[in-house]
């Protein structure tokens, strides 16, 4: 990913950027967020890159649009506190969502983003500062990391099953010689670059996660269940579990999908769990079967990627040590 | 009607909507286990009994090389031994000619219970109760769900054969992926469960940020039962009627207009989205509903439609 024309020169850290997978062209932005009931315009600047400028009451966030392979990358340079550019925009994706998807990465993923820079031919030094765990429904745990201690994957998995959260973010710090960067990954693709050589950020961190968020989002495309050759075809996403679920996690998972999703608790996780959802966001419906080994997702006619991943987020926020497993395509019986 | 009461009808409702669910996830497990042995089995068949060729509708009936089996659904059985006796007469009905598909035979019968209430009855044994066959599966329902013979033989050489080799108890798979195209059988649903159902496919019309969505009633029928076919004898997952009840439900709750030149239901999906559990909602409407009708009907009557009836003490006339 060549962003470096186009960013790298005269654009001082901290960057936020900001993976996500648009319904719409740019040009639509506008209007979706007119119909969100949110403000942003958007002007081309020089061919896939975009000016972008959001606002949510009166706090305005200008950021630059890259368009590449169906992939947004939103990049905002922090004007006042660094945390401010990143809020404004981040809530501005979960306003026009389910028009523009962020991406996700599990946990796993980002560790693993984290431990390759680690097999590198020359592995740079990586310190972790901090890490942050979300656990549902309290939300965000910061977890500091001791200072000197080397990154060490195996305490944050510990951690991860200890506290049944998931990785929300990771911060950290990789030093190779004169180049060097400190950034933070985040499960729902908002990476903040807080110092260092944007050349390493985008080349080490941003571009393989791009990678992985586009394999990511592709495995929830076309789940709908349709008729082909007049046969009625189910496609059945299949989560596979780490750790067996308790009842009683069964049983929080069914009302977090009715309290996010608007559900009917067809059995209610005594060991089984069946939810019929429906997305209150854009009408995406689907059986959820939750058993102490596995959950079952079954996509009705229509099922974004857009919903399916908020689905599949709030499942690993409540049940973090969930796998996707390879698609199943069901043929009438 | 006593706040205590109007509980007992709400979750007498909730139980009703889980029951009629766990008789679907029941039958269509029992049909795909049966049917990797090769066996047939009709879910709701419409068959005809006795001498006078009388129609019936049995739970399930499965036929196999040596014979036919009526296999009856109870999720519960009355308490009192005169109607629970009259419930059981009933299920043994079924042990006479039977026609169905233009073939005549003498099914065995079983009775189908939950494993507590097959313990319950066949404690009744001593006492004279007379029992058919009984299979038991384990309520409430997992993803494996053990059927269980607890009571009587079979006569059907097969179906004893598969509970002989597993000391009388199989392992079923519940699995959704198998019955994911089951929505309804032919026995009445709650008007809260088909509700459930039609919002969600009305919900499918709706684009982000759209607030109203326009359905054509007739599509919603036919698209329903597209994605969910025929599966008990040849009828119709929803039926007209159903989705009717289904629409007037949702009209009560404001949820939907109907309108009937041109067959169409304007639905504001932003209703409903922060009731918590759908079902639990739905079943509380209902409950309240039903009950504030008469009264409403009632306040409603004007002075000229009051004048036929007559008041109280019109039939009982004050003593001289």
């Amino acid at each position: 990913m060549s962003m470096e024309p186009d960013f790298a020169s005269g654009v001082a850290p901290p960057l936020h950027v900001f993976i996500a997978f648009p319904d719409i062209e740019p040009a639509d932005i506008p209007n979706v967020a007119a119909s969100a009931g949110v403000a942003a315009r958007v002007r081309s600047s020089n061919g896939n890159v975009y000016d972008l400028s959001v606002r949510l009451r009166k706090r305005i966030a200008s950021a630059k649009l890259v368009v590449r392979d169906g992939v947004w990358t939103i990049v905002a340079r922090s004007l006042d506190s660094p945390a401010t550019t990143g809020e404004i925009i981040d809530k501005w994706l979960q306003d026009v969502h389910p028009k523009v998807t962020p991406a996700f990465f599990d946990s796993k993923q980002l560790l693993d983003i984290v431990d390759s820079l680690g097999r590198l031919e020359k592995p740079p030094k990586i310190n972790v500062s901090d890490y942050v765990l979300r656990e549902y429904p309290k939300g965000p745990t910061h977890k500091t990391w001791e200072k000197g201690k080397p990154y060490d994957r195996k305490v944050i998995e510990k951690q991860i099953e200890e506290n049944n959260s998931p990785l929300d973010s990771i911060k950290f710090r990789v030093s190779a010689g004169r180049d060097s960067f400190d950034c933070r990954i985040s499960r729902n693709g908002h990476l903040v670059l807080y110092d260092g050589s944007i050349t390493q950020f985008v080349s080490l961190a941003l571009s393989p996660l791009i990678e992985v968020a586009k394999v990511n989002y592709d495995f929830f495309r076309y789940r709908d269940r349709d008729f082909i050759k007049d046969n009625l075809v189910a496609n059945a996403i299949r989560l596979k579990v780490q750790k067996t679920i308790p009842q009683q996690l069964l049983e929080r998972l069914g009302e977090a999908i009715c309290s996010s999703f608007m559900g009917a608790v067809l059995h209610s996780g005594n060991p089984m769990l069946y939810v019929n959802a429906i997305d209150r966001l854009d009408g995406s419906v689907f059986d959820v079967c939750a058993y102490p080994d596995e959950i079952v997702v079954l996509p009705f006619s229509k099922a974004t990627p857009s919903s399916l991943i908020r689905l599949y987020m709030l499942i690993t926020e409540v049940a973090p040590l969930t796998r996707r497993s390879s698609e199943i395509r069901l043929e009438p019986a | 009607m006593s706040g205590k009461n109007l509980a007992e009808r709400i979750e007498q409702q909730e139980r009703e909507f889980r029951l009629y669910s766990d008789a679907i996830a029941l039958f269509a497990s029992i049909r795909a286990y049966f049917q990797n042995y090769q066996f047939t089995v009709h879910v709701e068949p419409t068959v005809r009994t006795g001498p006078e060729a009388r129609q019936l509708v049995p739970d399930l009936l499965v036929k196999t090389i040596a014979g036919w089996t009526v296999i009856e659904h109870k999720g519960s059985l009355p308490r009192s031994r005169k109607r629970l006796e009259a419930e059981l007469g009933d299920i043994s009905k079924y042990a006479q000619t039977t026609t169905f598909n233009n073939s005549a035979f003498n099914p065995q019968v079983v009775l189908l219970c939950p494993r507590k209430l097959a313990d319950d009855i066949i404690a009744q044994k001593k006492s004279g109760l007379q029992l058919p066959n009984v299979i038991s599966y384990t309520s409430p329902m997992e993803r494996v769900c053990t059927l269980g013979l607890e009571e009587g033989e079979l006569t059907d050489v097969y179906l004893k054969d598969i509970f002989a080799r597993n000391s009388g108890r199989v392992n079923m798979d519940t699995d959704i992926t198998e019955r994911y195209k089951y929505k309804f059988i032919r026995r009445e649903p709650p008007i809260p469960y088909t509700t459930h159902f039609i919002w969600a496919f009305i919900n499918l019309s709706k684009d982000a940020f759209q607030k109203e969505v326009v359905v054509e009633y007739d599509k919603l029928i036919q698209m329903m039962n597209d994605f969910c076919p025929p599966w008990c004898a040849e009828a119709r997952q929803l039926s007209e009627g159903r989705l009717k009840k289904a629409v007037s439900f949702l009209k009560r709750l404001g949820w939907v207009k109907f309108d009937a030149d041109t067959k169409r239901l304007t639905a504001d999906t932003s209703r409903g989205t922060k009731v918590g559990r759908l079902e639990e909602y739905l079943c509380e409407k209902f409950v309240k509903q039903s009950e504030e009708i008469p009264t409403k009907q009632l306040e409603r009557k004007s002075p000229e439609q009051l004048v036929g009836m007559k008041r109280l003490e019109e039939y009982f006339p004050k003593q001289s």
